[in-house]
């Protein structure tokens, strides 16, 4: 007994060391063969397993070029993928006359685990994502007889129900029944999924039963752009790329088509239908060629994949950001759009207007942001005119200028800002303002006449010590609107960095002609890419001025990446605006909590629960409201849609406290239901909204409402030339029977030349003429682009190109990067085919990139406001490279040259879900290259190894980000327990892999008929 | 499964018990008829607003339109519609929303007579605001 237990050991350690059969390598494929497919065909880890045996990093030129070579390794190749591989060596297919190999199945081998007579397999069909009930028939060469059984895994499907026992002669008729689990992405074909043993104590043959499983066929696909974020100027050509990825469990014939908006068009190379093998990817790029028409705005370029097999369609979008400019025009150079349009308001005054928006390098080294309208007194002084105006897009009466020069900034006109802390203020009006900064010195000043008749006059200077900016400031504010309405504030700030963010502290005194005294704020910020704090303090005395409240605030606000796919933010603020004479004192506090599920391919889920109640002095005495509201909404796409439902719950509650000795408090429910899909094709952009509410008795909500609203923009109607908008909106409010309706209806046509016109009306309940009647605005606009021929190319001083070794500079070799958009004082450039942008050297603010606009696997590179990027040269570098090191641990019986590294998957999974898959040498060294940036985990797929192997309970992690020198990371296996079936009385062992002796029993030897 | 959804038939029905802790609203038949409305926003940038609308009986309380012009002091106009729904506390006290382009203005007066004289305040994510309104009926 004990030499056939030793070579049942020896046979099942032989089987686990066999080397998968040829016909499983194929999404593994040898050196040498990874850079021969086409460049449509490269699959994900062929890249990955080029860049391991030293490809060197592609050049950046151009960025479309670079995103072909680098996507490959860069997007994400499908979940199923390691696990389609493992699962195919999982199950090989033991001796059966009736099996066909398959996909993912070995053909039958030789193989020494068998013990006794095979027999028909038990063949079951089976979904995908599904559960099967396998009924397995006790042979009849062990009828008769007292016979033990004990199920042998071949995969790792989750199995259950009687894996092991005993039949006696009389139950011999009744099967053996298991339920077997289906993963979602388990491979198309038959696969042997166990081997039930039977074998006698004595009087008969063991027999061995496969147990086969028909897996059906499902095709599904992922699309993975290669940058969200493209900008271009009308009648130019861009070049973006996408990943299919086959995520379905067989091989798929993929169809790819793109859409483009109107009057563009678009070219996919390869153009063909692709051929792509389950867990298989492949890069397709599209020339587009944005229409010499296109206006400024972002368009979306949608990638449609679909298998001619079946299977749901993939469609991804990438946006174009078209910026201002007239056809062919250089990137940079001003645009002039103007506007000349007549609007009448439905009382009988008609409006004609003449405006115009300046946006660009006007003079070397000084870009122009403006706009300027013309309009009667009527417009101007008619708020609802004015409003219903820029409402239909005519124009807006607010005229400025803003001038951004070599170190400084102006603007004037009608000017507005928000400032916080002691100085705080909330005006617009008509004057100017003034900022210039250097690295030593920067101030402000500001004098703007409000509407109401008063003035506000601010001065600001700061020095950059030995790190940190400090300063003083005194501000000057007043209205002529009588008492309470006057503030002076001098006070000094500090900005001190700290820890990952900054500490801010402002003091000074303030006065009012309602009180005096020491004012201050003290505000910290912290922040990393998992998470973030933010908290300040504030007293700031006086009464409650116009446009500086008093008050005295704290806020805290903190954000934290739970895990991968769940984050939570959470808040709270409390702020008191003591009552003045003549004014109402209020004081308010909140708060929040809100989680929000990654849902992946589902969409995400944000849940937010908010607590808020203000309570207002008033003459008969105080009132306020106290509201609590638990709120769940999804975010997702249903088909070609984008949609959004929710729900909402929680009370609303009401209170007085009255000097007439009345007081009362009223607590009511609301509930909410709301959702809206919308859809951008060549068909025009679509949108539904609607929602209703439900609300109890006595807290000043009507008890149902219902709103619906729709629109459509874009919509061709006369080729596409002539587009159509309309939107129309409804609510209705059950009860008093109210309804409101608002109808608005356009078009645009387009004349030729860069001309456009437009014409659109609107009627809404909502806005309504003196006498209380809706309205119907009606506006005409005729709209030019111009071109300024003005900076030229030597405005063009900014470059984007790609560090190859990051040292900070272009070196030769080092290309610009086009498309790239750019952040320049708060406008958006975006870089011609050499990578360069308009900008002056010598501004004070640094440019920006825009990351959504960098090929997958490509940062930013870090940078300070005092480097080269302040003279406009922005590096952006490839992701750290990470080198993977699987080790076999010593000890043991191990058989180190039996284990097969190179069969092994290794695995990274960034903190969304997202996994990148290549295969290792023989050595077990593995290079990823251009990863994005973030946070991996590092595992691995064994069982394809030839040894049983197991990962550490803890796996490691290695961050990724910028940088030229690569990151190792070991990962230790070690050998991994497997129970055997000991026939005629071996029981069930426990040993660990190795030839030889090194078995070591877990648990006792049965005393026959295989029971443990 | 069952559990969840268990605990979310347990907590709406917390939701909805807590509902009940309220002192109804009084006769709201009063408020029934149709109103001027005049009155200021104190707070933060003055103006004057006058209007008129309807009020009817719903539900408990009462709701309503009305049409509102604001003349700021800066010379502009605004002319709106604005929904009203609230309730009568005490048989003394108007207690509305007078919600214009989606903000609530939540008004609070004493009902004399044909009158209500009282504040609003609404508190807002931007900012607050307050003033003081009468409301008069219109005999027919």
């Amino acid at each position: 007994m004990r030499a056939a237990r030793a070579v049942l050991i020896l046979a099942a350690v032989a089987a686990c060391t066999d080397a998968p059969p040829p016909s499983l390598k194929r999404d593994l494929p040898p050196a040498g063969q990874a850079a021969t497919p086409t460049r449509a065909q490269l699959p994900v880890r062929a890249a990955v397993m080029e860049a391991r045996r030293g490809a060197p990093r592609s050049p950046m030129i151009p960025a479309q070029q670079a995103a072909l070579q680098l996507l490959p390794a860069a997007i994400p190749t499908a979940p199923p993928t390691a696990t389609h591989a493992a699962r195919a060596r999982r199950v090989p297919l033991r001796a059966g006359p009736t099996l066909t190999p398959s996909r993912g199945v070995s053909p039958p081998k030789t193989e020494t685990w068998t013990t006794g007579t095979r027999t028909t397999p038990v063949v079951a069909s089976a979904e995908p994502n599904s559960v099967r009930v396998v009924a397995i028939p006790v042979p009849a060469a062990v009828h008769g007889h007292a016979a033990g059984f004990q199920f042998e895994h071949q995969s790792d499907y989750p199995i259950f129900g009687r894996l092991e026992g005993t039949v006696t002669a009389e139950d011999a008729a009744r099967p053996i029944a298991l339920s077997i689990t289906v993963p979602p992405d388990a491979p198309a074909g038959r696969a042997v999924v166990g081997i039930m043993h039977f074998s006698c104590a004595a009087g008969c043959d063991p027999v061995d039963v496969p147990v086969v499983l028909d897996v059906a066929a499902h095709y599904a696909l992922r699309l993975d752009p290669a940058r969200a974020l493209s900008g271009a100027r009308p009648d130019s050509r861009i070049r973006t790329a996408v990943a299919v990825t086959n995520t379905g469990n067989a091989p798929a014939s993929v169809a790819l088509t793109v859409q483009v908006p109107r009057d563009w068009t678009a070219r996919l190379d390869p153009p063909q239908s692709l051929q792509l093998a389950a867990g298989a990817s492949a890069t397709v790029t599209a020339q587009v060629t944005i229409s010499r028409h296109a206006g400024v705005g972002d368009y979306p370029v949608e990638f449609r994949a679909v298998t001619t097999s079946g299977g749901e369609p993939a469609t991804a979008f990438s946006q174009v950001r078209v910026e201002a400019g007239p056809a062919g025009s250089p990137a940079g150079s001003p645009v002039l759009v103007a506007n000349a349009a007549m609007a009448q308001d439905g009382q009988g005054q008609t409006l004609p207007a003449v405006s115009g928006d300046l946006n660009g390098e006007v003079w070397p080294g000084v870009r122009a942001v403006g706009h300027v309208a013309f309009m009667n007194r009527y417009a101007m002084r008619t708020t609802l005119a004015a409003q219903s105006f820029e409402r239909l897009g005519a124009s807006s009466a607010r005229s400025y200028l803003r001038l951004d020069g070599r170190g400084w900034d102006a603007a004037a006109g009608n000017v507005g800002f928000t400032t916080p802390g002691v100085w705080g203020t909330s005006i617009w009006g008509t004057g100017g303002t003034f900022n210039a900064i250097d690295s030593a010195w920067k101030g402000s000043a500001v004098a703007v006449r409000s509407p109401f008749g008063g003035q506000y006059l601010l001065g600001r200077a700061a020095h950059h010590f030995d790190g940190f900016w400090g300063g003083a400031m005194v501000s000057d504010l007043r209205d002529d609107m009588g008492s309470g309405r006057m503030a002076r504030t001098v006070a000094a700030d500090m900005l001190v960095p700290w820890g990952q963010g900054a500490f801010e502290l402002q003091a000074g005194g303030r006065s009012t002609d309602q009180a005096s005294g020491a004012a201050f704020l003290a505000s910290v910020a912290q922040r990393t890419h998992d998470w973030s704090f933010n908290a300040s303090a504030s007293h700031i005395p006086g009464g409650s001025a116009a446009f500086a409240g008093a008050q005295d605030a704290a806020t805290v606000y903190a954000f934290r990446r739970l895990s991968g796919r769940l984050t939570a933010g959470a808040g709270y603020w409390r702020n008191s605006d003591p009552a003045a004479s003549g004014h109402t004192g209020m004081q308010s506090t909140g708060w929040s909590v809100s989680p929000q599920v990654d849902l992946g391919s589902a969409g995400t889920l944000s849940i937010a629960a908010t607590g808020s109640q203000w309570t207002t002095d008033v003459p008969l005495g105080s009132f306020g409201n106290a509201d609590r509201d638990l709120r769940a909404t999804w975010f997702g796409r249903l088909g070609p849609f984008q949609a959004q439902a929710g729900a909402s719950g929680g009370t609303l509650q009401r209170s007085g406290a009255l000097t007439s000795s009345v007081a009362y408090h009223t607590t009511a429910p609301q509930v909410m239901l709301f959702g809206s899909v919308g859809t951008e094709n060549r068909a025009g952009v679509w949108e539904l909204d609607a929602s209703s509410a439900f609300t109890g008795e006595g807290v000043g909500v009507p008890a149902r409402q219902l709103s619906v609203a729709g629109s459509v923009d874009q919509v061709p109607l006369i080729g596409n030339r002539v587009t159509g908008r309309a939107r129309i909106m409804t609510a209705h409010l059950s009860g008093s029977n109210i309804t409101s309706l608002t109808q608005m209806l356009g078009v645009e046509i387009g004349l030729g030349h860069g001309y456009s016109l437009g014409l659109d009306a609107e009627r809404s309940d909502e806005r309504r003429d003196l006498s209380g009647r809706p309205l119907w605005v009606m506006a005409t606009r005729l709209r030019r682009v111009l071109g300024i021929p003005s900076a030229g190319s030597r405005a063009l001083r900014g470059v984007v190109y790609a560090d190859l070794n990051n040292n900070g500079q272009q070196d030769p070799g080092e290309p610009g990067v086009p498309s790239v958009i750019v952040d320049v004082a708060g406008h958006a450039v975006t870089t011609n085919g050499s990578g360069r942008f308009p900008f002056d050297p010598v501004r004070g603010a640094a440019p920006q990139v825009d990351p959504r606009s960098l090929a997958a696997g490509w940062i930013a590179a870090p940078s300070d406001a005092d480097d080269a990027s302040l003279r406009g040269a922005l590096a952006v570098i490839p992701t750290t490279a990470v080198n993977v090191t699987l080790v076999v641990a010593r000890g043991g019986s191990l058989d180190a040259a039996a284990v097969r590294l190179d069969r092994a998957v290794i695995v990274l999974t960034d903190s969304t879900g997202r996994r990148w898959t290549g295969a290792p040498s023989a050595a077990g060294l593995l290079h990823f290259d251009a990863l994005p940036p973030g946070l991996y985990t590092v595992s691995a797929d064994l069982s394809g190894v030839g040894e049983r192997l197991s990962l550490p309970e803890t796996l490691p992690t290695v961050r990724v980000d910028g940088g030229t020198r690569p990151i190792p990371v070991t990962l230790e296996v070690r050998p991994r327990a497997i129970k055997v079936f000991i026939p005629g009385g071996g029981g069930v062992t426990t040993i660990h892999t190795g030839n030889g002796g090194g078995s070591r029993p877990a648990s006792g030897g049965g005393s026959g008929g295989g029971r443990r | 499964m069952i559990h969840l959804r268990r605990l979310a038939m347990a907590g709406l029905a917390m939701v909805l018990a807590g509902c009940t802790a309220s002192s109804g609203p009084g006769q709201a038949s009063v408020m029934a008829g149709t109103w001027t409305y005049t009155g200021t926003r104190d707070t933060p940038n003055p103006a004057s607003i006058d209007g008129s609308g309807t009020l009817a009986a719903a539900d408990g309380g009462f709701e309503g339109t009305f049409t509102i012009t604001e003349r700021a002091t800066s010379g502009s106009v605004v002319t709106l519609a604005a929904t009203v729904a609230g309730s009568v506390v005490a048989d003394s006290v108007a207690d509305f929303d007078l919600a214009v382009q989606g903000v609530a203005r939540r008004h609070v007066g004493v009902l004399r007579g044909d009158s209500v004289s009282g504040s609003w305040a609404s508190a807002g994510s931007a900012s607050n605001a307050s003033g003081r309104f009468v409301l008069r009926r219109v005999r027919p």
